[in-house]
């Protein structure tokens, strides 16, 4: 185990204890140190162009600064490895088919060309050690196609907290095969990130805004069908001398708007 | 006593079966890519032939509790602005009221579901996403399980959702009737 792998785990070990201590906090989604917690979802979609037909999701679940994730991907090029991501701090949306540009005669979408929507890498998402955007094209430290799903606890920078609690973090899965080779090669030429790489390497493939998830059951009922409800009871009293229906014709026009 | 035998048409509504009670595993779900995903597009009605229910489908956000918001209209379903839209790709959320203060609302018949039945949403694009009902579970409000109910999937699923069990000391509704569907006819 390398260095920063055994501080992340020291980390979460010196966490654990601190939040049984605390956990008032948490259950009230009062704020902890650094911000509230935060459950986020992403579906992942193909970026236009890249000619993936695969799917994936991403889940974090973030206190403070540490940031539970879950990454599931299928469709992805077989054997290869593909750089993920949380790119923070823009508009949180992926690039839309406008975003394309034509090399080598081909349309597509590079990592750059999606910088405006997503935003620059904020966090590597890697497979072990470090996971800062230093890490973005540590290729072998990342998960490998055509499926793969990907578990791990890190810590992000603050700016990265930040961005993913304001809900615009974007999970990108990179590695493209455009002319449907079986390899990473030259076709859409060098990488816009490491002239050393081919572009369809580093080229975005799928893509999902991280949107703060619902929690809790919904309020959808006032009780009126409930028979052991006095309202109801009162009401339907109310209602022997005239006919039910009309009582109820009555009622439902009165509603206008519930809980 | 006195409302059921005078009002036989505010019935609490149909119990789901017991097995929405049993702490089922929720089977792993598929990563393989759907090829009956359809394209975004926001839902416009939703049809259950099995309790004659067609209805609009309402548009609402997250509610100041971090649920999900209801309808402003009790006939009608609201599709969550949070989740996808029905039929593409994702866990598309959809709720309704059981009831309002002066009887059944759109979602009043939803316990009679059960596996296999069949529904429907139109969506604007004029298609429309055919679903078969899958699951049907209870949840306590108290143990509700929000990643299962409103994570997301892999593959196109509708998740409905509305109120169950009449708290008559509280006054409320303690728990959720989640129900989930996933493409077919
Ligand atoms: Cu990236």
């Amino acid at each position: 185990m390398n260095k920063t792998s055994a501080i992340s785990l020291a980390a979460v070990t010196v966490i654990a204890p601190l939040m049984t201590l605390a956990p008032i906090a948490s259950a009230d989604g009062m704020p902890t140190e650094g911000g509230e917690d935060a459950q986020l979802n992403a579906n992942l979609e193909p970026v236009p162009f890249s000619k993936m037909t695969g799917t994936g999701t991403a889940h974090v679940s973030l206190k403070g600064n540490t940031a539970s994730v879950k990454v599931k991907a299928n469709g992805l090029l077989k054997d290869a490895p593909h750089a993920q991501h949380f790119h923070i701090a823009a508009k949180g949306v992926c690039p839309p088919a406008s975003a394309a540009k034509k090399r080598n005669d081909i349309k597509s979408i590079n990592t750059t060309d999606g910088q405006p929507f997503y935003g620059d890498i904020g966090t590597s998402l890697t497979t072990s050690g470090d996971t800062s955007p230093d890490s973005a094209l540590a290729v072998d430290r990342f998960p490998t196609g055509p499926d793969f799903t990907y578990e791990r606890s890190i810590e992000v920078s603050d700016a990265a907290a930040k961005s993913l609690r304001e809900g615009t973090g974007v999970v990108v899965v990179h590695g493209v095969d455009v002319n449907g080779n079986g390899e990473y090669d030259n076709v859409l030429g060098p990488s816009d990130l490491d002239p050393n790489l081919p572009s369809e390497a580093t080229n975005p493939a799928l893509c999902g805004s991280l949107k703060m998830g619902a929690k809790g059951a919904v309020a959808g009922g006032e009780g009126s069908t409930q028979s052991n409800n006095p309202s109801t009871t009162t009401l339907a009293g109310a209602g022997g001398l005239l006919s039910v229906a009309a009582v109820a014709m009555y009622l439902r026009r009165r509603t206008s708007r519930q809980s | 006593m006195l409302a059921l035998a005078l009002a036989p048409g505010q019935e609490p509504p149909p119990a789901p079966p017991d097995s929405a009670r049993s702490p089922a595993s929720h089977p792993q779900q598929s990563l393989q890519p759907q090829s009956s995903a359809l394209p975004k597009s926001r839902p416009v009605s939703i049809s259950v032939p099995k309790i004659h229910l067609k209805t609009r489908v309402e548009t609402v956000a997250t509610a100041p509790n971090g649920s999900v918001d209801m309808p402003d209209d009790p006939d009608h379903a609201a599709w969550y602005h949070g989740s996808p839209t029905p039929g593409a790709t994702g866990n598309a959320v959809v709720v309704g009221h059981v009831d309002s203060r002066s009887g059944p609302a759109a979602f009043y018949g939803l316990g009679a579901l059960r596996p296999g039945d069949s529904l429907s949403v139109d969506r604007r694009d004029g298609r429309t996403a055919h679903f078969t009902v899958e699951r049907i579970k209870v949840w306590p409000a108290d143990r509700f399980p929000s990643e299962k109910v409103y994570g997301p999937t892999s593959a196109p699923r509708l998740t409905l959702i509305t109120c169950a069990d009449w708290d008559p000391e509280a006054q409320t509704y303690r728990s959720n009737l989640v129900i989930t569907a996933h493409p077919g006819s």
